[in-house]
């Protein structure tokens, strides 16, 4: 094990100045116990929908982000960085309502949600008296592929990250970078698409040799099912890469599939899901086999754990099925892939995903 | 061997250089035996000042603060100094200018410039203006006192184009013309590919931080013929900006650029120079589109150096801010000798 560790800060955890202070005093608890960090920020709640909205013309959301931002700015930064956010929301203001829309300029706009945030991370951090390195993504994120949903350039991105650790380990200081965010070859910003920070922090953790990241959220882990759906979901303590894997293409939230996709993910890596004072679910090679949770994907809905693809599982989950009325139109199950998904007629989507939750539930 | 270096204009280029030589500068000390040490950046209002050298971490973070505010970047902000009381307090050994072109005075980079010659540093630049208007006086003035004056950000910034055309020591070069101006370039290539007018692929220039908001010195020609005399000077040439040719950009319609397509061709703002005759042009020319240049597209800049042996032909990247901060530290590198 390095002693290092990627921590991604999900948005969901940010909506304030005391938010951010409340991280940095946990990151600096951490730096503090011997592990060097490596800090991924997400936009804070609700600022990447707003920023898309703006994108597309919706002025009115100026109002919304100059409120959030501007209050932040003042506590960590006083007035001087307040007015730079401000000028920032202006400029973005303008741009919105006058440059001919395409996907480039939505990029361009929306990836200011990561960069303010980066910016306010960094003030509460040196607060703390953390000694930060203030990354750029824009300067170590090489991306490829199209606007929305670029995807990263390894070869040129693993080169970038090796001297920002070479960088971070001579001054001894944390990386602070944003998600979700890079540059393409021709100089332009494009984002990763939904989840895009996650893939950014096991996008930097596989290309920087470090073996653990800790992906920051609101809720305790990875659940077993949608808790809005489904009644008596439980936590999900651990997970396999496969595992990870397969559930991120079935919306499971807290999983992205491009985080998860098998070339970033190395046999010795740990993922850990939840909050800071959490266990949360620990995403691992070696986890322990048996049906996990069930994720849906439209009427398709995937019962997942290692082991589960077999006749004896197929045969319950059909018995199961049958009795509480529900026909099932489609099942498939390999040996490669640790699930048996199945479809359903879509009125019957929920009551089929309670009925398979219970087979989980119930070993 | 340390070299200590004095960063003049901290904007968009300023900056990407700082952030470079944090993360580069153990890079290039490894391989060059070179320390780049920056030991101020200074923009229009003041300065942050470290005698002994900023180290990366604290370059990342001056290369964070607001335009025009690293004067008040703690603890070493300084307002108003002048350029003098600069160099006596971190005396530079390279002086990096990349203060804006200002193609009628050379202001402020024609001062900063003779200034540093004149205390001593070797000089890199990123701004062409002081070389359009003042070339010989410059490169006189570095002579004299055994300076350095390297430049290869001034023309087609992120690709190797000066060092080419300093290297074809033995050629007796012809013509030299291409596409130097990246904004021009972009803005064109907008109107043929998504068939809009100039007004419209403008303001997505500018949206996307290619064109300035005032883009006359790209649209009218002024920055690619600062950029031919930077060139014809290099081959010993007399050309002046003042006496090159320039046609706007901002002629240049949608209906021309149909007509152009219909012929199967397509229009470039081109730039060039006759080295026989001494002519000089910037105009928007019809390209067949079998020919090179008219498959040069976007930021994308191409050079043809037409010779009494061969034609050479470069195309890569214009002046972005990294592939532009990349030349200025080959330059340092390049004035120190480095171990290769």
């Amino acid at each position: 094990m390095s002693s290092w560790i990627v921590v991604k800060i999900g948005g969901s955890t940010l909506s304030s100045a005391g938010s951010y202070f409340s991280h940095a005093v946990k990151i600096r608890a951490l730096i503090e116990s011997g592990v060097r960090t490596f800090i991924v920020l997400s936009a804070m709640r609700g600022v990447t929908d707003s920023l898309l909205k703006l994108a597309w013309g919706r002025l009115g959301e100026l109002e919304f982000l100059r409120e959030l931002h501007y209050s932040v700015a003042l506590e960590l930064g006083g007035a001087n960085l307040a007015s730079v956010v401000d000028g920032i929301l202006g400029g973005l203001g303008k741009l919105a309502s006058t440059a001919p829309r395409g996907p480039a300029l939505v990029d361009y706009i929306v990836s200011h949600g990561e960069r303010l945030s980066r910016i306010f991370m960094v003030k509460a951090l040196e607060a703390e008296g953390v000694k930060v390195l203030n990354v750029n993504a824009l300067d170590i994120i090489a991306v490829r592929g199209d606007y929305g949903d670029a995807y990263i350039d390894y070869r040129v991105t693993f080169m970038n990250l090796a001297k920002v650790r070479e960088l971070a380990e001579l001054e001894k200081a944390s990386p602070v970078i944003e998600g979700f965010i890079g540059r393409m070859s021709d100089g332009s910003i494009a984002t990763l698409g939904r989840g895009g920070s996650d893939y950014t922090a096991t996008a930097v953790a596989s290309l920087s040799s470090i073996d653990r990241v800790f992906m920051v959220t609101d809720v305790p882990g990875v659940f077993s099912c949608d808790p809005r759906i489904v009644s008596g979901v439980r936590l999900v303590e651990e997970l396999s890469l496969r595992e990870a894997r397969e559930a991120s293409l079935y919306n499971v939230k807290g999983l992205n599939p491009k985080a998860f996709t098998p070339e970033l993910l190395k046999e010795d890596m740990e993922i850990r899901i939840g909050t800071w004072s959490s266990k949360g679910t620990l995403v691992r090679a070696g986890a322990s086999n048996g049906a996990k949770l069930v994720g849906y994907k439209g009427p398709t809905i995937a019962l997942i754990g290692e082991g589960v693809q077999s006749v004896k599982v197929a045969v319950r989950l059909l018995e199961a099925l049958d009795a509480g009325g529900v026909p099932v139109y489609s099942l498939e199950f390999t040996v490669e892939k640790p699930s048996i998904s199945f479809k359903v007629p879509e009125n019957l989507a929920f009551k089929a995903l309670n009925i398979a939750h219970k087979v989980v539930v119930d070993g | 061997m340390d070299v200590r270096v004095l960063v003049v204009g901290f904007g968009h280029v300023g900056r990407a250089f700082a952030r470079l030589t944090a993360l580069k500068g153990s890079l290039v000390e490894r391989r060059f035996g070179v320390r780049v040490k920056i030991v101020g950046v200074v923009d229009s209002r003041g300065a942050a000042l470290k005698p002994e050298g900023f180290s990366g971490a604290e370059l990342l973070k001056v290369s964070e603060v607001p335009r025009s505010s690293v004067c008040f970047s703690e603890p070493y902000g300084v307002c108003g100094l002048s350029l003098k009381s600069l160099y006596d307090s971190v005396q530079p050994d390279v002086h990096v200018e990349v203060t804006p072109s200002n193609y009628v005075s050379g202001e402020p980079g024609l001062s900063n410039v003779m200034f540093a010659l004149s205390r001593g540093a070797n000089v890199v630049l990123a701004n062409k203006a002081p070389l359009a208007l003042k070339f010989d006086d410059i490169m006189g003035s570095a002579r004299a006192r055994g300076l350095k004056v390297k430049f290869r950000a001034t023309v087609m910034g992120g690709s190797p184009l000066i060092d080419t055309v300093l290297s074809l020591r033995s050629h007796e070069v012809k013509k030299v013309y291409g596409i130097f101006n990246a904004t021009t370039n972009y803005i064109l290539t907008l109107m043929h590919e998504s068939l809009i007018g100039l007004d419209e692929a403008l303001k997505t220039a500018q949206a996307m931080g290619v064109a300035e908001a005032d883009p006359s010195l790209d649209i009218d020609g002024w920055d690619a013929a600062a950029k031919l005399v930077i060139l014809a000077r290099l081959l010993g040439l007399k050309l002046n900006i003042s006496g090159i040719a320039r046609e706007s950009l901002s002629k240049v319609t949608l209906r021309d650029v149909v007509e152009a397509l219909k012929r199967n061709s397509v229009i470039k703002h081109v730039a060039g120079f006759d080295a026989l005759s001494g002519e000089a042009w910037v105009k928007p020319e019809t390209l067949s589109s079998d020919s090179v240049l008219s498959k040069v597209n976007g930021l994308l800049n191409a050079a043809v150096i037409e010779t009494d042996v061969c034609d050479y032909i470069l195309i890569g990247k214009g002046g972005g801010p990294v592939e532009t901060a990349h030349s200025l530290l080959d330059d340092i590198v390049s004035i120190t000798g480095g171990l290769i």
